[in-house]
């Protein structure tokens, strides 16, 4: 595995581009139209294959994708966007594959613009707990945001509650209704997991404070890319019941909610998104443990407070969480 | 509650969007409170400047006899700028950021400060040398209070 983000060369990206249409590659045609030799095909196929690329064989022809897929585009993102939200974006990364798209923003000198990260697939996606996550081959998409917030803001530990809000509101525009966020960072549907939020943090003492605002979500998976996950899953194929999502729209659509989500936390804290939130909690009134200091408490989820922490009546009271895993058998759809 | 602790609590509300912040440390407690009249806490892109605000106003009766509660030694005293859960060490078993006695430059870890996955690094606003920690590793911490002091 490459060390941090990882481009195409460009026979890399010619073929990636014939494969995402669905064809069959040929390592003799190609070697041909590109003038190189059919060993240099073939070992740019098999680095393609190491970053994570599954290639179905077919036979005497070459190879394909399981199923053709929309290719990132970062000039047809940019160009979808407002102007005046385009113009406040510093950078735009979109490597091929990447260890984490918030790894790759905070390996980048902070700065006072807006800088966005997208990748075709992350092979360390960083989850809770520190699960690794590797998505395949288009079957997610991983982004990150970089924002700076002049002084840290009320609320500020309630931040990713907010994103997820913003998340859902971006995924309701493209048609995904009842999206549900389960306390703290995960995204729902019908009791299965979306998708994400992890929130770095990097602060300058006393200074403005700049967050890195990944949101994952899964587009189109195959069955057995999720062998690794240990939770029943959806993705917005799925949801839209449609067979290859706009992956660029969506990507687009999440940068706006996003954006404008994060200046409206950074005026007025959490509170513009708590109505929101309440209508999307898939914990509230249910049975759920969580998890302190290596001990399970349940309890009934009674909803998060006006901080956004986590209300959980228990035998002996009520308590509120601001940490801890959070389980609750079979979600409600 | 010594005065710079208080010092220190007048610029917390000065810098956040509060109105009112009240503090309580064993029998002690401290509530500070301004006008509400003039503050637009919009906060400001590239360089915000500083707001004319009302000076905090300390309802003060509450100052207590020195002798209520150990007193903090002298020095800059670090507060939590969020709720959470305040974390020594990077992770578990690994070593602590700090130690009490250590010399610490502007811009050294402190501590983390978790809640719900995001791990925001606390850093030191000053160079000096560690004279008090005022938490223990995994213990919750609320806005404003205070974890460190710096000599």
């Amino acid at each position: 595995m490459p060390e941090s983000s990882g481009e195409l060369t460009d026979v890399q990206n010619h073929l990636v581009q014939a494969l995402a249409g669905g064809a069959v590659v040929s390592g003799a045609t190609l070697a041909h139209e590109l003038g190189v030799s059919r060993t240099a095909v073939w070992k740019q196929l098999r680095q393609l294959v190491e970053m994570g690329v599954q290639l179905l064989p077919v036979r005497g022809q070459g190879y394909r994708l399981a199923a053709p897929l929309e290719l990132l585009d970062r000039e047809a993102i940019l160009n979808a966007l407002p102007s005046e939200l385009a113009a406040r974006i510093g950078a735009f990364h979109l490597p091929f594959a990447v260890d984490s798209t918030n790894l790759e923003l905070l390996r980048q000198p902070a700065g006072t613009q807006l800088r966005v990260c997208l990748a075709e697939f992350q092979w360390a996606g960083r989850g809770r707990r520190g699960r690794s996550w590797q998505s395949p081959l288009g079957g997610q998409i991983p982004l990150s945001l970089a924002y700076t917030f002049a002084a840290l803001p009320a609320d500020f530990s309630a931040l990713g509650l907010a994103v997820g809000v913003m998340a859902a509101s971006a995924l309701r525009q493209l048609g995904a209704q009842e999206i549900g966020l389960k306390w703290p960072n995960d995204l729902h549907w019908q009791g299965r997991k979306l998708g994400g939020v992890l929130i770095e943090v990097r602060g300058e003492a006393g200074g403005p404070c700049e967050v890195v605002v990944g949101v994952g979500v899964n587009v189109n998976l195959a069955p057995e890319a999720l062998g690794q996950v240990d939770q029943p899953w959806t993705d917005l194929s799925r949801i839209l019941g449609v067979a290859r999502p706009h992956r660029n729209r969506i990507a687009q659509q999440l940068i706006v909610d996003l954006v404008q989500g994060l200046d409206v936390f950074a005026d007025q804290g959490l509170a513009p998104f708590l109505a929101d939130y309440a209508a999307r909690d898939v914990l509230a009134g249910r049975v759920v443990r969580v998890e302190q200091n290596g001990q399970w408490h349940e309890g009934t989820a009674l909803g998060i407070d006006k901080r956004g922490a986590l209300r959980v009546r228990h035998q002996d009271g009520i308590r509120s969480y601001w940490s801890g895993e959070v389980s609750a058998r079979a979600l409600p759809g | 509650m010594d005065i710079r602790k208080i010092k220190k609590l007048i610029e917390l509300l000065e810098e956040s969007g509060l109105n009112e912040i009240e503090i309580k440390e064993g029998e002690e407690s401290i509530r500070l409170s301004r006008n509400a009249t003039s503050l637009s806490m919009a906060p400001v892109y590239s360089a915000p400047p500083p707001l004319p605000q009302p000076a905090p106003v300390v309802t003060a009766e509450m100052l207590p006899a020195v002798s209520a509660a150990p007193s903090l030694p002298p020095g800059q005293t670090v507060t939590a700028p969020m709720v959470g859960t305040f974390y020594r060490a990077s992770g578990p078993g690994a070593k602590p950021f700090v130690e009490v006695g250590q010399a610490v430059k502007k811009g050294d870890t402190l501590c983390i400060i978790e809640a719900m996955k995001m791990m925001n690094p606390i850093e030191s606003e000053v160079e000096g040398t560690v004279a008090a920690i005022l938490l223990n590793n995994g213990e919750p911490v609320e806005y404003g209070q205070p974890l460190f002091v710096i000599q």
